[in-house]
């Protein structure tokens, strides 16, 4: 070891950052050369002189409180560490991304004992690591951080949805979600539903808060408390974030009544409207571009089959919407696309059922995303690539061993 | 030791939702974070507020984050932008930071504690701290974080170089010249070595606040 050599190492030895063969060759050097010896014992003496600024400072009392308050809400649990009910809405037509992962509060006891985390909440967190591996941009946001001031009430009840309604799926899933946690397609089922328009979605708009029991009240008043911490800050950070939008449309009152039905739902048998606040979803769809529309088809069939396309054209399509972060158009597209060139062009047939998975699963539509998987394992069984994209875009979702079988539960 | 739970996988029951896996991380880090705000600012309201909102945003991106990033490293991204943010805000404020610096901890002569009964080492590292953090508050910023990041965080050389975009040489240069730069200042205070505490923490990986 030459002087330039153990020069560049002096540091890392100094703070323990040298394997201990090189520690030993350095320090050898440094044993047998003056000019290196000097550098390290100033370097030593340096350390030595700052020692007192490694001394913990501690902080203030009171420091952890409203980290903690955050931490509660986020995790979905009262301070008395009672699970707050909690809704999840399927059949997205946005893509959920990071957001459902941000809006599932997870509203469950602290784990152990038999309260185990239903699947449908894992699911959340496999969207959200889909949507970051697809490279989308993501926004991280939460529920609670998007309290507008329009609405003076507050559900008590965290709200797991999509951006936009899915009656069938609600009324579908929620009985399920009674029934305790779903097996393994319990609660993916709903999705392969079709979700109804906008536009067709009930109308019932929050008829105001109804006489709740003291505890509810206290409740709610807590977790309002904490989502309030968690909004105090988030405004500070996202300064540049549009104010939150007013229930304006049409689209967003609907989903507002959507979820207020799913709330009261789950914690009534006999469901009453009540106004939920809006998700973040809202936000985004008020922002996209006003040319999209709101819905695509979920399942099978073609997007504006009306008008033929070919293969590019529609890959083309599918990759823009996918650009635009509108995941269940463009697997809707992939898929259409990698039918027609099935025949002449399979590798590139392969990757656009591949992409499909990925942007379906990416939109929420886990079910049918592992359908095309299964339909890309079949049809295209030589093309590993595509299938190892699609089974990293499915990593998370228990995947059936037997790739002949439809998955079902366990 | 090998009982306690790296803090990923502390994070990770963090988010299956327990509460409490938080709590124990923020345990964990509380001290030595805000004890990094401290040092790079030099106020503590400030660096209160900042280690809060750091904190909040690790809640608030707990759902994001992926098990193939070290939490330590997330953590001090977002303070250490912060840290930019905040300096970048209020440049002309500094000066002012220093003198309430000063105001709060006293003047250097009068920091030596009167307590008879104070060991003689920490009754030095008292008197040494508030000229040390005065003189740290002098570097440049990068040489400053740099600083702090290694021997307060206790991040090794190539992690720091991610955090703050640059190479591992250009980091352990600041590195260089921060040391430097604190050995010089202090000597022109009268403090040498020999005053100083006999000998360097034993740094070998060990980290910060797993207390």
């Amino acid at each position: 070891m030459n002087c330039a050599e153990s020069h560049d190492l002096l540091l890392d030895l100094a703070y323990g950052e040298l394997p201990p063969s090189q520690a030993t060759e350095v320090e050898s050097h440094v044993a047998g050369c003056a000019a290196c010896r000097a550098e390290k014992e100033q370097l030593d003496e340096a350390r030595r002189l700052a020692a007192p600024l490694r001394e913990l400072e501690e902080p203030p009392p009171g420091f952890d409180e409203r980290i903690l308050r955050a931490a509660r809400a986020e995790a979905g649990m009262q301070a008395e560490g009672t699970p707050g009910p909690v809704v999840e809405v399927e059949a997205s037509v946005k893509p959920l991304g990071l957001q459902a992962t941000r809006l599932d509060p997870h509203a469950r006891m602290r784990r152990g004992g038999d309260q185990a985390r239903p699947r449908w909440g894992r699911r959340a967190a496999i969207v959200g690591s889909i949507a970051a591996a697809a490279g989308l941009a993501v926004v991280v946001t939460s529920s609670l951080t998007t309290r507008p001031p329009i609405h003076d009430e507050v559900s008590p009840i965290q709200v797991r949805a999509p951006g936009a309604p899915a009656s069938s799926a609600v009324e579908e899933a929620l009985p399920k979600q009674f029934a305790g946690p779903p097996a393994s397609n319990g609660a993916v089922a709903p999705a392969r539903r079709r979700a109804e328009p906008v536009a067709q979605a009930p109308q019932k708009k929050a008829d105001g808060a109804s006489a709740k029991g003291g505890r509810a009240e206290l409740a709610r008043a807590k977790r309002e408390q904490d989502a309030q911490v968690v909004s105090d800050h988030v405004n500070l950070d996202l300064g540049e974030r549009p104010p939150p939008q007013s229930a304006s449309s049409a689209g967003s009152e609907a989903k507002i009544a959507e979820k207020a039905k799913a709330v009261e739902a789950r914690r009534d048998p006999a469901p009453l409207a009540k106004e939920a606040p809006p998700q973040y979803a809202d936000r985004a769809v008020a922002s996209a571009p006003k040319s999209v529309p709101a819905m695509s088809p979920g399942v099978g069939g073609s997007v504006e089959s009306s008008v033929p396309r070919t293969a590019d054209q529609l890959e083309e399509e599918a990759s823009t919407a996918r650009r635009r972060g509108d995941y269940v158009r463009a697997g809707s597209l992939y898929r259409d696309a990698s039918a027609l060139r099935k025949a002449s062009e399979p590798a590139r047939a392969a990757w656009d059922l591949a992409h499909a998975v990925e942007c379906l699963a990416a939109g929420g539509l886990i079910a049918e995303a592992v359908a095309s998987r299964k339909d890309l394992v079949a049809s295209f069984p030589d093309q590993t690539g595509p299938r190892a994209a699609a089974d990293s875009a499915l990593r998370s979702v228990p995947l059936p061993p037997d790739e002949d079988k439809v998955p079902t539960s366990k | 030791m090998a009982s306690e739970r790296t803090d990923e996988e502390l994070l990770a029951e963090f988010q299956q939702g327990d509460a409490g896996a938080f709590e124990r991380l923020l345990r964990r880090h509380r001290g030595p974070l805000y004890t990094f705000f401290v040092r790079m600012l030099g106020d503590r309201a400030r660096a209160e507020d900042l280690a809060q909102e750091t904190f909040l945003r690790i809640v608030k991106g707990s759902a994001s984050w992926e098990h193939r990033a070290r939490f330590q490293t997330w953590l001090y991204t977002i303070a250490r932008n912060l840290c930019v943010d905040a300096s970048r805000r209020d440049r002309f404020r500094r000066t002012e930071s220093l003198d309430a610096q000063e105001g709060e901890e006293g003047p250097l002569v009068d920091a030596v504690p009167s307590d008879g009964a104070m060991p003689d080492r920490a009754a030095q590292s008292a008197r040494l701290r508030p000229l040390l953090q005065r003189a740290l508050l002098a570097l440049p910023a990068e040489q400053r974080e740099v600083f702090v990041l290694r021997e307060q965080a206790g991040l090794p050389f190539k992690e720091i170089a991610e955090l703050v975009s640059a190479n591992e040489n250009t980091v352990k240069s600041r590195m260089r010249y921060a040391l430097e730069g604190l050995r010089k200042a202090l000597a022109s205070e009268g403090v040498t070595g020999d005053d100083a505490e006999p000998e360097p923490e034993p740094p070998p990986g060990v980290r910060l606040g797993r207390a």
